[in-house]
Protein backbone atom coordinates (compact mmCIF):
# COMPACT_ATOMS: atom_id res chain seq x y z
CA UNK A 1 0.00 0.00 0.00
CA UNK A 2 1.13 3.45 -0.80
CA UNK A 3 2.83 5.71 1.81
CA UNK A 4 0.30 8.45 1.19
CA UNK A 5 -2.76 6.01 1.99
CA UNK A 6 -1.25 5.11 5.20
CA UNK A 7 0.34 8.18 6.20
CA UNK A 8 -2.85 10.36 7.33
CA UNK A 9 -3.88 7.27 9.17
CA UNK A 10 -0.40 6.71 11.18
CA UNK A 11 -0.60 10.36 11.71
CA UNK A 12 -4.49 10.10 13.18
CA UNK A 13 -2.63 7.85 15.55
CA UNK A 14 -0.77 10.30 17.16
CA UNK A 15 -3.12 13.01 16.65
CA UNK A 16 -5.73 11.83 19.51
CA UNK A 17 -6.61 15.12 20.70
CA UNK A 18 -8.76 15.97 17.33
CA UNK A 19 -11.10 12.84 17.75
CA UNK A 20 -14.16 13.46 19.55
CA UNK A 21 -17.44 11.54 20.21
CA UNK A 22 -20.68 11.86 18.40
CA UNK A 23 -23.55 10.44 20.13
CA UNK A 24 -26.23 8.86 18.25
CA UNK A 25 -29.24 10.54 17.32
CA UNK A 26 -27.00 14.17 17.17
CA UNK A 27 -27.08 16.37 14.29
CA UNK A 28 -23.29 17.05 13.28
CA UNK A 29 -21.41 19.62 10.94
CA UNK A 30 -18.85 17.70 9.05
CA UNK A 31 -15.67 19.77 7.77
CA UNK A 32 -17.27 20.05 4.15
CA UNK A 33 -19.86 22.17 6.06
CA UNK A 34 -22.87 19.70 5.50
CA UNK A 35 -25.24 18.72 8.32
CA UNK A 36 -25.55 15.19 9.19
CA UNK A 37 -27.86 13.27 11.72
CA UNK A 38 -25.94 10.31 13.57
CA UNK A 39 -27.84 7.28 13.87
CA UNK A 40 -25.08 5.43 15.74
CA UNK A 41 -22.32 6.35 18.31
CA UNK A 42 -19.32 7.66 15.68
CA UNK A 43 -15.81 8.41 16.50
CA UNK A 44 -14.80 11.14 14.53
CA UNK A 45 -11.29 11.77 13.44
CA UNK A 46 -9.59 15.47 11.96
CA UNK A 47 -6.43 15.70 10.52
CA UNK A 48 -5.76 19.18 8.11
CA UNK A 49 -9.23 20.18 7.09
CA UNK A 50 -9.60 16.15 6.26
CA UNK A 51 -12.28 14.35 8.06
CA UNK A 52 -12.75 10.51 8.94
CA UNK A 53 -15.79 8.61 11.21
CA UNK A 54 -15.20 5.64 12.14
CA UNK A 55 -16.64 2.83 14.73
CA UNK A 56 -13.81 0.46 15.04
CA UNK A 57 -10.92 2.30 13.97
CA UNK A 58 -10.15 3.85 10.29
CA UNK A 59 -9.09 0.28 9.23
CA UNK A 60 -12.27 -1.62 10.14
CA UNK A 61 -14.61 0.74 9.13
CA UNK A 62 -13.95 4.20 7.78
CA UNK A 63 -16.40 7.08 6.38
CA UNK A 64 -15.23 10.39 4.93
CA UNK A 65 -16.85 13.01 3.78
CA UNK A 66 -14.57 14.41 0.55
CA UNK A 67 -16.86 17.56 0.74
CA UNK A 68 -15.84 19.79 -2.57
CA UNK A 69 -13.24 18.41 -5.39
CA UNK A 70 -12.47 21.03 -7.73
CA UNK A 71 -11.49 20.82 -11.22
CA UNK A 72 -7.41 19.88 -11.31
CA UNK A 73 -7.69 18.24 -7.62
CA UNK A 74 -6.83 14.62 -6.82
CA UNK A 75 -10.13 12.73 -6.67
CA UNK A 76 -9.72 12.01 -2.82
CA UNK A 77 -7.96 15.81 -2.09
CA UNK A 78 -4.67 13.85 -1.48
CA UNK A 79 -2.24 16.62 -0.94
CA UNK A 80 0.73 14.09 -0.93
CA UNK A 81 -0.56 12.52 -4.38
CA UNK A 82 -1.11 15.84 -6.34
CA UNK A 83 2.80 16.38 -6.28
CA UNK A 84 2.46 14.25 -9.56
CA UNK A 85 -0.24 16.10 -11.30
CA UNK A 86 0.80 14.28 -14.36
CA UNK A 87 0.00 10.60 -13.11
CA UNK A 88 -2.60 11.72 -10.54
CA UNK A 89 -6.41 10.75 -10.77
CA UNK A 90 -7.74 14.38 -11.14
CA UNK A 91 -11.16 15.81 -11.45
CA UNK A 92 -12.06 17.58 -14.27
CA UNK A 93 -14.78 19.47 -14.54
CA UNK A 94 -17.48 17.92 -16.97
CA UNK A 95 -16.92 14.37 -16.37
CA UNK A 96 -19.73 11.96 -16.78
CA UNK A 97 -20.88 9.49 -13.52
CA UNK A 98 -19.30 6.76 -15.94
CA UNK A 99 -15.82 8.76 -15.59
CA UNK A 100 -16.29 9.57 -12.62
CA UNK A 101 -16.66 6.04 -11.11
CA UNK A 102 -13.70 5.36 -13.77
CA UNK A 103 -11.70 7.74 -11.93
CA UNK A 104 -12.44 7.04 -8.17
CA UNK A 105 -11.52 3.49 -9.13
CA UNK A 106 -8.21 4.56 -10.81
CA UNK A 107 -7.69 6.26 -7.17
CA UNK A 108 -8.31 3.51 -5.30
CA UNK A 109 -5.73 1.29 -7.55
CA UNK A 110 -3.13 3.86 -6.89
CA UNK A 111 -3.80 4.02 -2.83
CA UNK A 112 -2.31 0.51 -3.25
CA UNK A 113 -5.36 -1.29 -4.07
CA UNK A 114 -5.75 -4.88 -6.23
CA UNK A 115 -8.09 -6.28 -7.79
CA UNK A 116 -11.12 -2.99 -7.50
CA UNK A 117 -13.78 -4.43 -8.97
CA UNK A 118 -17.55 -2.00 -9.44
CA UNK A 119 -20.32 -3.82 -8.61
CA UNK A 120 -22.53 -1.30 -9.17
CA UNK A 121 -23.12 2.21 -10.56
CA UNK A 122 -26.66 3.73 -10.41
CA UNK A 123 -28.50 7.02 -10.01
CA UNK A 124 -29.47 8.01 -6.76
CA UNK A 125 -30.07 11.20 -4.49
CA UNK A 126 -27.42 13.15 -3.03
CA UNK A 127 -27.85 16.33 -0.37
CA UNK A 128 -31.78 16.56 -2.27
CA UNK A 129 -30.03 16.27 -5.63
CA UNK A 130 -29.44 14.18 -8.63
CA UNK A 131 -26.60 12.25 -8.08
CA UNK A 132 -25.06 8.69 -7.75
CA UNK A 133 -24.30 5.53 -6.21
CA UNK A 134 -20.71 3.35 -6.77
CA UNK A 135 -20.26 -0.08 -5.08
CA UNK A 136 -16.72 -1.25 -5.35
CA UNK A 137 -14.84 -4.35 -3.91
CA UNK A 138 -10.93 -4.58 -3.67
CA UNK A 139 -8.33 -6.13 -1.98
CA UNK A 140 -5.23 -4.91 -0.09
CA UNK A 141 -1.60 -6.37 -0.49
CA UNK A 142 -2.03 -8.72 1.77
CA UNK A 143 -5.93 -10.25 0.32
CA UNK A 144 -8.26 -8.63 2.53
CA UNK A 145 -11.18 -8.11 0.82
CA UNK A 146 -12.81 -4.23 1.46
CA UNK A 147 -15.91 -3.06 -0.22
CA UNK A 148 -17.02 0.72 -0.63
CA UNK A 149 -19.97 2.41 -0.89
CA UNK A 150 -19.48 6.35 -2.55
CA UNK A 151 -22.38 8.19 -2.76
CA UNK A 152 -22.79 11.92 -4.47
CA UNK A 153 -23.04 14.18 -7.58
CA UNK A 154 -21.16 16.34 -9.86
CA UNK A 155 -22.82 19.96 -10.62
CA UNK A 156 -20.37 22.35 -12.78
CA UNK A 157 -17.50 23.01 -11.91
CA UNK A 158 -17.41 20.72 -8.73
CA UNK A 159 -17.18 17.25 -7.38
CA UNK A 160 -18.88 16.52 -3.88
CA UNK A 161 -19.19 12.94 -2.05
CA UNK A 162 -18.76 10.91 0.46
CA UNK A 163 -17.07 7.44 0.70
CA UNK A 164 -17.20 4.48 3.48
CA UNK A 165 -15.23 1.11 3.33
CA UNK A 166 -14.60 -1.51 5.47
CA UNK A 167 -13.90 -5.42 5.25
CA UNK A 168 -16.17 -7.17 3.14
CA UNK A 169 -16.01 -10.02 5.74
CA UNK A 170 -18.38 -8.38 8.74
CA UNK A 171 -17.99 -5.01 8.88
CA UNK A 172 -19.10 -3.60 5.68
CA UNK A 173 -22.62 -5.92 6.27
CA UNK A 174 -22.73 -5.13 9.84
CA UNK A 175 -22.99 -1.30 9.34
CA UNK A 176 -24.46 -0.81 5.75
CA UNK A 177 -27.74 0.14 6.46
CA UNK A 178 -26.77 2.07 9.36
CA UNK A 179 -24.46 3.90 6.95
CA UNK A 180 -27.09 4.86 3.93
CA UNK A 181 -29.23 5.72 6.48
CA UNK A 182 -26.56 8.49 7.85
CA UNK A 183 -25.72 9.16 4.18
CA UNK A 184 -29.50 9.94 3.52
CA UNK A 185 -29.56 12.20 6.29
CA UNK A 186 -26.35 14.74 4.65
CA UNK A 187 -27.87 18.00 3.64
CA UNK B 1 11.81 3.46 -0.88
CA UNK B 2 14.35 4.90 -4.58
CA UNK B 3 16.20 7.16 -2.20
CA UNK B 4 17.11 4.63 0.96
CA UNK B 5 17.52 1.88 -2.04
CA UNK B 6 20.28 4.20 -4.13
CA UNK B 7 21.80 4.99 -1.15
CA UNK B 8 21.97 0.53 -0.01
CA UNK B 9 23.41 0.44 -3.45
CA UNK B 10 26.07 3.62 -2.43
CA UNK B 11 27.19 1.71 0.28
CA UNK B 12 27.05 -1.49 -1.33
CA UNK B 13 29.53 -0.08 -3.92
CA UNK B 14 32.09 0.17 -0.82
CA UNK B 15 32.41 -3.31 0.46
CA UNK B 16 34.01 -5.98 -1.80
CA UNK B 17 33.09 -9.43 -1.17
CA UNK B 18 34.12 -12.92 -3.00
CA UNK B 19 32.27 -13.91 -5.72
CA UNK B 20 29.69 -17.31 -4.24
CA UNK B 21 31.15 -20.54 -5.46
CA UNK B 22 28.78 -21.21 -8.09
CA UNK B 23 25.78 -23.68 -6.86
CA UNK B 24 24.93 -27.15 -8.55
CA UNK B 25 21.57 -27.63 -10.07
CA UNK B 26 19.01 -29.04 -7.41
CA UNK B 27 21.70 -27.40 -4.05
CA UNK B 28 20.51 -25.30 -0.94
CA UNK B 29 22.63 -23.04 0.49
CA UNK B 30 23.36 -25.17 4.44
CA UNK B 31 20.83 -23.40 6.79
CA UNK B 32 23.22 -22.19 8.92
CA UNK B 33 25.51 -20.36 6.44
CA UNK B 34 24.41 -16.80 5.48
CA UNK B 35 23.24 -18.04 2.16
CA UNK B 36 20.74 -19.90 3.81
CA UNK B 37 19.92 -17.08 6.08
CA UNK B 38 18.93 -15.13 3.01
CA UNK B 39 17.00 -18.39 1.32
CA UNK B 40 15.21 -19.32 4.51
CA UNK B 41 13.70 -15.44 4.21
CA UNK B 42 13.26 -15.54 0.60
CA UNK B 43 11.21 -18.89 1.29
CA UNK B 44 8.79 -16.69 3.99
CA UNK B 45 8.76 -14.17 1.24
CA UNK B 46 7.26 -17.22 -1.31
CA UNK B 47 5.28 -18.59 1.03
CA UNK B 48 3.60 -15.28 1.48
CA UNK B 49 3.58 -14.41 -2.16
CA UNK B 50 1.27 -17.52 -2.80
CA UNK B 51 -1.86 -15.85 -0.81
CA UNK B 52 -1.54 -12.68 -2.49
CA UNK B 53 -4.01 -11.14 -4.71
CA UNK B 54 -1.80 -10.15 -7.46
CA UNK B 55 -0.57 -13.17 -8.97
CA UNK B 56 -2.19 -14.57 -11.81
CA UNK B 57 -3.69 -17.77 -11.02
CA UNK B 58 -4.79 -18.78 -14.48
CA UNK B 59 -2.79 -22.44 -14.66
CA UNK B 60 -2.56 -22.01 -18.94
CA UNK B 61 -0.27 -18.43 -18.42
CA UNK B 62 1.43 -20.05 -15.70
CA UNK B 63 2.44 -23.08 -17.45
CA UNK B 64 3.36 -21.37 -20.81
CA UNK B 65 5.80 -18.89 -18.91
CA UNK B 66 7.17 -21.90 -16.50
CA UNK B 67 7.90 -24.34 -19.68
CA UNK B 68 9.76 -21.46 -21.31
CA UNK B 69 11.55 -20.74 -18.23
CA UNK B 70 12.51 -24.62 -17.59
CA UNK B 71 13.34 -24.46 -21.31
CA UNK B 72 16.01 -21.69 -20.89
CA UNK B 73 17.22 -22.56 -17.73
CA UNK B 74 17.98 -26.82 -18.91
CA UNK B 75 19.31 -28.78 -15.71
CA UNK B 76 18.19 -26.14 -13.25
CA UNK B 77 14.35 -25.77 -14.07
CA UNK B 78 13.97 -27.56 -10.83
CA UNK B 79 15.33 -25.13 -9.14
CA UNK B 80 13.10 -22.33 -10.13
CA UNK B 81 9.41 -21.21 -9.68
CA UNK B 82 7.82 -18.79 -11.53
CA UNK B 83 5.05 -16.97 -10.43
CA UNK B 84 3.23 -13.86 -12.36
CA UNK B 85 2.08 -11.05 -10.97
CA UNK B 86 -0.10 -8.65 -11.87
CA UNK B 87 1.00 -5.45 -11.64
CA UNK B 88 1.18 -3.48 -15.07
CA UNK B 89 5.06 -2.74 -14.68
CA UNK B 90 7.88 -3.70 -17.35
CA UNK B 91 9.68 -6.16 -14.40
CA UNK B 92 10.98 -9.51 -13.97
CA UNK B 93 12.90 -10.13 -10.78
CA UNK B 94 14.73 -13.31 -9.52
CA UNK B 95 15.29 -14.12 -5.77
CA UNK B 96 18.24 -15.93 -4.62
CA UNK B 97 16.26 -18.66 -3.56
CA UNK B 98 14.86 -19.29 -7.31
CA UNK B 99 11.45 -17.39 -7.13
CA UNK B 100 11.06 -15.58 -9.92
CA UNK B 101 8.53 -12.98 -10.42
CA UNK B 102 7.38 -12.01 -14.02
CA UNK B 103 4.75 -9.12 -13.89
CA UNK B 104 2.06 -8.53 -16.37
CA UNK B 105 3.22 -5.77 -17.78
CA UNK B 106 6.02 -7.13 -19.23
CA UNK B 107 3.64 -9.94 -20.94
CA UNK B 108 1.59 -7.03 -22.39
CA UNK B 109 4.97 -4.83 -24.06
CA UNK B 110 7.14 -7.87 -25.20
CA UNK B 111 5.70 -8.56 -28.76
CA UNK B 112 6.93 -12.49 -29.43
CA UNK B 113 8.44 -15.59 -27.77
CA UNK B 114 11.97 -14.78 -27.90
CA UNK B 115 11.78 -11.13 -26.69
CA UNK B 116 10.08 -12.86 -23.56
CA UNK B 117 12.78 -15.79 -23.44
CA UNK B 118 15.67 -12.92 -23.48
CA UNK B 119 13.99 -10.98 -20.46
CA UNK B 120 13.65 -14.82 -18.32
CA UNK B 121 17.35 -15.67 -19.63
CA UNK B 122 18.58 -12.46 -18.36
CA UNK B 123 16.84 -13.58 -15.07
CA UNK B 124 18.14 -17.20 -14.65
CA UNK B 125 21.58 -15.79 -15.54
CA UNK B 126 21.19 -13.58 -12.23
CA UNK B 127 19.92 -16.96 -10.22
CA UNK B 128 23.01 -18.78 -11.58
CA UNK B 129 25.19 -16.02 -11.12
CA UNK B 130 24.48 -15.51 -7.82
CA UNK B 131 24.04 -11.91 -8.09
CA UNK B 132 21.25 -11.70 -5.23
CA UNK B 133 24.07 -13.38 -2.85
CA UNK B 134 26.75 -10.57 -4.04
CA UNK B 135 24.91 -7.94 -2.95
CA UNK B 136 23.60 -8.91 -0.27
CA UNK B 137 27.52 -9.94 0.97
CA UNK B 138 27.85 -6.73 0.27
CA UNK B 139 25.36 -4.93 2.39
CA UNK B 140 25.84 -7.29 4.88
CA UNK B 141 29.57 -6.20 5.49
CA UNK B 142 28.31 -2.09 6.15
CA UNK B 143 26.96 -0.77 9.35
CA UNK B 144 23.34 -0.77 7.77
CA UNK B 145 23.32 -4.65 7.62
CA UNK B 146 19.60 -4.35 9.80
CA UNK B 147 17.94 -2.04 7.37
CA UNK B 148 19.19 -3.67 4.73
CA UNK B 149 18.10 -7.10 6.09
CA UNK B 150 14.36 -5.27 6.39
CA UNK B 151 14.69 -3.52 3.17
CA UNK B 152 15.77 -6.23 1.22
CA UNK B 153 13.40 -9.00 2.96
CA UNK B 154 10.20 -6.55 2.62
CA UNK B 155 11.08 -5.86 -1.31
CA UNK B 156 10.85 -9.37 -2.06
CA UNK B 157 7.59 -9.76 0.00
CA UNK B 158 8.22 -10.79 3.45
CA UNK B 159 6.02 -8.58 5.13
CA UNK B 160 4.23 -6.71 2.73
CA UNK B 161 4.44 -9.28 -0.03
CA UNK B 162 2.92 -8.92 -3.52
CA UNK B 163 3.40 -4.90 -3.44
CA UNK B 164 4.47 -3.96 -6.70
CA UNK B 165 6.58 -0.65 -5.34
CA UNK B 166 8.35 -3.55 -2.54
CA UNK B 167 9.31 -5.90 -5.26
CA UNK B 168 10.45 -2.93 -7.67
CA UNK B 169 12.33 -1.54 -5.01
CA UNK B 170 13.93 -5.21 -4.71
CA UNK B 171 14.67 -5.07 -7.91
CA UNK B 172 16.54 -1.77 -7.38
CA UNK B 173 18.27 -2.88 -4.02
CA UNK B 174 19.08 -6.32 -6.01
CA UNK B 175 19.26 -4.35 -9.40
CA UNK B 176 22.85 -5.03 -9.45
CA UNK B 177 25.75 -3.43 -10.59
CA UNK B 178 25.97 -2.50 -13.80
CA UNK B 179 28.67 -5.11 -14.23
CA UNK B 180 26.42 -7.56 -13.26
CA UNK B 181 23.46 -6.90 -15.46
CA UNK B 182 25.48 -6.93 -18.74
CA UNK B 183 26.94 -10.19 -17.60
CA UNK B 184 22.94 -11.48 -16.52
CA UNK B 185 22.30 -9.42 -20.21
CA UNK B 186 25.01 -11.80 -21.66
CA UNK B 187 23.33 -15.23 -19.96
CA UNK B 188 20.50 -14.17 -21.41
CA UNK B 189 21.39 -14.06 -25.00
CA UNK B 190 23.36 -17.06 -25.06
CA UNK B 191 20.56 -18.96 -23.39
CA UNK B 192 18.54 -17.47 -26.18
CA UNK B 193 20.38 -18.56 -28.99
CA UNK B 194 20.91 -21.77 -27.41
CA UNK B 195 17.35 -22.23 -27.54
CA UNK B 196 16.77 -20.96 -31.07
CA UNK B 197 15.36 -17.64 -30.33
CA UNK B 198 16.17 -14.84 -33.20
CA UNK B 199 19.81 -12.87 -32.19
CA UNK B 200 17.61 -9.73 -33.24
CA UNK B 201 14.33 -10.00 -30.47
CA UNK B 202 16.01 -8.39 -27.68
CA UNK B 203 17.55 -5.56 -29.40
CA UNK B 204 14.04 -4.62 -30.92
CA UNK B 205 12.31 -5.10 -27.61
CA UNK B 206 14.39 -2.63 -25.35
CA UNK B 207 14.87 -0.78 -28.73
CA UNK B 208 10.61 -0.45 -28.45
CA UNK B 209 11.07 0.11 -24.50
CA UNK B 210 13.87 3.27 -24.84
CA UNK B 211 10.74 5.38 -26.84
CA UNK B 212 8.49 4.58 -24.02
CA UNK B 213 11.13 5.21 -21.13
CA UNK B 214 11.87 8.71 -23.36
CA UNK B 215 8.10 9.64 -23.18
CA UNK B 216 8.49 9.38 -19.27
CA UNK B 217 7.25 12.53 -17.50
CA UNK B 218 10.23 13.08 -15.48
CA UNK B 219 7.79 13.83 -12.23
CA UNK B 220 5.81 10.73 -13.01
CA UNK B 221 6.27 7.25 -11.64
CA UNK B 222 7.56 4.78 -14.28
CA UNK B 223 6.64 1.78 -15.62
CA UNK B 224 10.62 0.98 -15.82
CA UNK B 225 11.44 1.36 -11.74
CA UNK B 226 14.24 -0.86 -12.27
CA UNK B 227 16.18 -2.80 -15.46
CA UNK B 228 16.22 0.65 -16.97
CA UNK B 229 16.22 -0.14 -20.64
CA UNK B 230 19.33 2.75 -21.65
CA UNK B 231 20.83 3.46 -24.67
CA UNK B 232 23.63 1.71 -23.77
CA UNK B 233 21.63 -1.32 -23.16
CA UNK B 234 19.87 -1.42 -26.51
CA UNK B 235 23.46 -0.62 -28.35
CA UNK B 236 24.69 -3.71 -26.59
CA UNK B 237 21.88 -6.06 -27.49
CA UNK B 238 21.94 -4.62 -31.32
CA UNK B 239 25.92 -5.40 -31.16
CA UNK B 240 25.60 -8.96 -30.14
CA UNK B 241 22.51 -10.19 -32.78
CA UNK B 242 24.86 -8.65 -35.41
CA UNK B 243 27.48 -11.03 -34.48
CA UNK B 244 24.93 -13.50 -34.01
CA UNK B 245 23.63 -16.19 -36.39
CA UNK B 246 20.51 -14.77 -38.62
CA UNK B 247 17.89 -16.03 -38.82
CA UNK B 248 15.95 -18.09 -35.24
CA UNK B 249 12.40 -18.07 -34.19
CA UNK B 250 10.48 -15.12 -33.10
CA UNK B 251 7.32 -17.45 -31.81
CA UNK B 252 4.75 -14.10 -32.54
CA UNK B 253 1.69 -16.90 -33.06
CA UNK B 254 2.21 -18.58 -30.13
CA UNK B 255 2.90 -15.87 -28.00
CA UNK B 256 -0.41 -13.91 -28.72
CA UNK B 257 -2.04 -17.37 -28.86
CA UNK B 258 -1.41 -17.55 -25.33
CA UNK B 259 -1.64 -14.07 -24.25
CA UNK B 260 -3.86 -12.32 -26.20
CA UNK B 261 -6.85 -13.49 -23.63
CA UNK B 262 -5.43 -11.41 -20.76
CA UNK B 263 -4.66 -8.27 -23.01
CA UNK B 264 -7.52 -6.41 -22.39
CA UNK B 265 -7.23 -6.78 -18.64
CA UNK B 266 -3.39 -5.77 -18.66
CA UNK B 267 -4.25 -2.68 -20.97
CA UNK B 268 -6.74 -1.67 -18.73
CA UNK B 269 -4.34 -1.64 -15.83
CA UNK B 270 -2.01 0.20 -17.81
CA UNK B 271 -4.37 2.74 -18.51
CA UNK B 272 -4.74 2.85 -14.58
CA UNK B 273 -1.06 4.53 -14.33
CA UNK B 274 -2.66 7.24 -15.88
CA UNK B 275 0.47 7.49 -17.58
CA UNK B 276 -0.70 9.43 -20.30
CA UNK B 277 2.46 9.70 -22.29
CA UNK B 278 3.68 6.43 -21.80
CA UNK B 279 0.79 4.58 -22.89
CA UNK B 280 -0.12 5.89 -26.02
CA UNK B 281 4.07 5.47 -27.24
CA UNK B 282 2.99 1.39 -26.11
CA UNK B 283 -0.63 1.64 -27.71
CA UNK B 284 0.55 3.22 -31.21
CA UNK B 285 3.36 -0.08 -31.25
CA UNK B 286 1.26 -2.61 -30.40
CA UNK B 287 -1.35 -1.64 -32.17
CA UNK B 288 0.54 -0.91 -35.38
CA UNK B 289 0.58 -4.76 -36.51
CA UNK B 290 -2.90 -5.65 -34.97
CA UNK B 291 -5.78 -5.50 -37.05
CA UNK B 292 -8.55 -6.76 -33.67
CA UNK B 293 -10.72 -3.48 -32.29
CA UNK B 294 -8.86 -4.13 -28.86
CA UNK B 295 -6.25 -1.77 -29.33
CA UNK B 296 -8.34 0.82 -31.04
CA UNK B 297 -10.91 0.61 -27.90
CA UNK B 298 -7.96 1.24 -25.34
CA UNK B 299 -6.70 4.07 -27.64
CA UNK B 300 -10.27 5.68 -27.27
CA UNK B 301 -10.09 4.99 -23.08
CA UNK B 302 -6.65 7.00 -23.31
CA UNK B 303 -8.13 9.93 -25.15
CA UNK B 304 -11.24 9.67 -22.76
CA UNK B 305 -9.16 9.60 -19.36
CA UNK B 306 -6.80 12.26 -20.48
CA UNK B 307 -9.24 14.51 -21.34
CA UNK B 308 -6.98 17.09 -23.07
CA UNK B 309 -8.58 19.61 -25.40
CA UNK B 310 -9.68 17.26 -28.87
CA UNK B 311 -9.45 14.23 -26.85
CA UNK B 312 -12.90 13.63 -27.11
CA UNK B 313 -13.34 13.84 -30.74
CA UNK B 314 -10.20 11.47 -31.18
CA UNK B 315 -11.87 9.22 -28.35
CA UNK B 316 -15.29 8.94 -30.33
CA UNK B 317 -12.89 8.14 -33.57
CA UNK B 318 -11.01 5.49 -31.89
CA UNK B 319 -13.84 3.41 -30.70
CA UNK B 320 -15.75 4.11 -34.16
CA UNK B 321 -12.70 2.75 -35.84
CA UNK B 322 -12.67 -0.56 -32.52
CA UNK B 323 -16.31 -1.26 -33.75
CA UNK B 324 -15.46 -1.54 -37.42
CA UNK B 325 -13.06 -4.68 -36.54
CA UNK B 326 -13.16 -7.94 -34.28
CA UNK B 327 -12.39 -8.65 -30.90
CA UNK B 328 -13.69 -5.15 -29.55
CA UNK B 329 -14.35 -4.62 -25.90
CA UNK B 330 -18.60 -4.52 -25.56
CA UNK B 331 -17.66 -1.40 -23.56
CA UNK B 332 -16.79 0.89 -26.67
CA UNK B 333 -20.43 0.51 -27.55
CA UNK B 334 -21.26 2.10 -24.11
CA UNK B 335 -17.97 4.99 -24.17
CA UNK B 336 -19.27 5.99 -27.83
CA UNK B 337 -22.78 5.54 -26.77
CA UNK B 338 -21.87 8.26 -23.82
CA UNK B 339 -19.75 10.70 -26.54
CA UNK B 340 -22.33 10.83 -29.69
CA UNK B 341 -24.34 14.30 -30.03
CA UNK B 342 -27.08 12.25 -32.02
CA UNK B 343 -29.47 11.07 -30.16
CA UNK B 344 -31.04 7.91 -32.07
CA UNK B 345 -27.27 6.77 -32.23
CA UNK B 346 -26.82 7.69 -28.38
CA UNK B 347 -29.67 5.28 -27.77
CA UNK B 348 -28.56 2.66 -30.28
CA UNK B 349 -25.49 1.95 -29.24
CA UNK B 350 -26.11 1.98 -25.23
CA UNK B 351 -29.41 -0.79 -26.16
CA UNK B 352 -26.43 -2.61 -27.61
CA UNK B 353 -24.60 -2.03 -25.08
CA UNK B 354 -27.16 -3.57 -22.40
CA UNK B 355 -27.97 -6.66 -24.77
CA UNK B 356 -24.63 -7.95 -25.01
CA UNK B 357 -23.65 -7.10 -21.12
CA UNK B 358 -26.93 -8.13 -19.45
CA UNK B 359 -25.26 -8.10 -16.07
CA UNK B 360 -23.24 -4.90 -16.54
CA UNK B 361 -22.82 -3.29 -13.17
CA UNK B 362 -23.59 0.30 -14.43
CA UNK B 363 -26.74 -1.09 -16.34
CA UNK B 364 -29.23 1.19 -13.52
CA UNK B 365 -27.11 4.11 -14.73
CA UNK B 366 -27.37 3.39 -18.68
CA UNK B 367 -30.95 2.34 -18.17
CA UNK B 368 -31.35 5.91 -16.87
CA UNK B 369 -29.56 7.67 -19.53
CA UNK B 370 -32.26 5.76 -22.04
CA UNK B 371 -35.24 7.21 -20.10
Amino acid sequence: MKIYWLLPIALLAACTSVQRLIPANTAATVGAGWSVQSNEPWMQFGLRGEEWWSKDGVFLNQLKFIGEVKPGEHVFKSRVANKNKDISPLYRAGMSTREIADLIQDGFKAAGFIDVKMLKLAPSRFRGAEGFRLELEMATSKGLLYRALIVGNSAAPVLRYAAYQAPAEYYYGRDLRSVEALLASLQ
Amino acid sequence: MRVLALGLLLLAGCAAGPPPKPMAAGERPQVQSDVGGLWFAMDKAERELKSSPLLERDPKLNAYVSNLVCQLAAEYCADLRVYVINRPLFNASMAPNGMMLVFSGLLLRVENEAQLAFVLGHEIGHFRLQHSIQQWRKIKNTQNFLTAFSVLTAGVGAGIVGLAASVGAYADLAGFSRGQEREADRFGFEALLRAGYAAKAPAQAFTALLQEVEARDERGFSAFASHPPTEDRAAYLSEQAALAPRGGREERAAFARETQRFRGHWLADELSRRNFAQSSVLLKRLSANDPSGEFRFYQGELFRKRGLPGDADRAVAAYREALKRPLVPVAAFRELGLLVTNQNERRQLLDTYLKRAPDAADRELIEGYLK
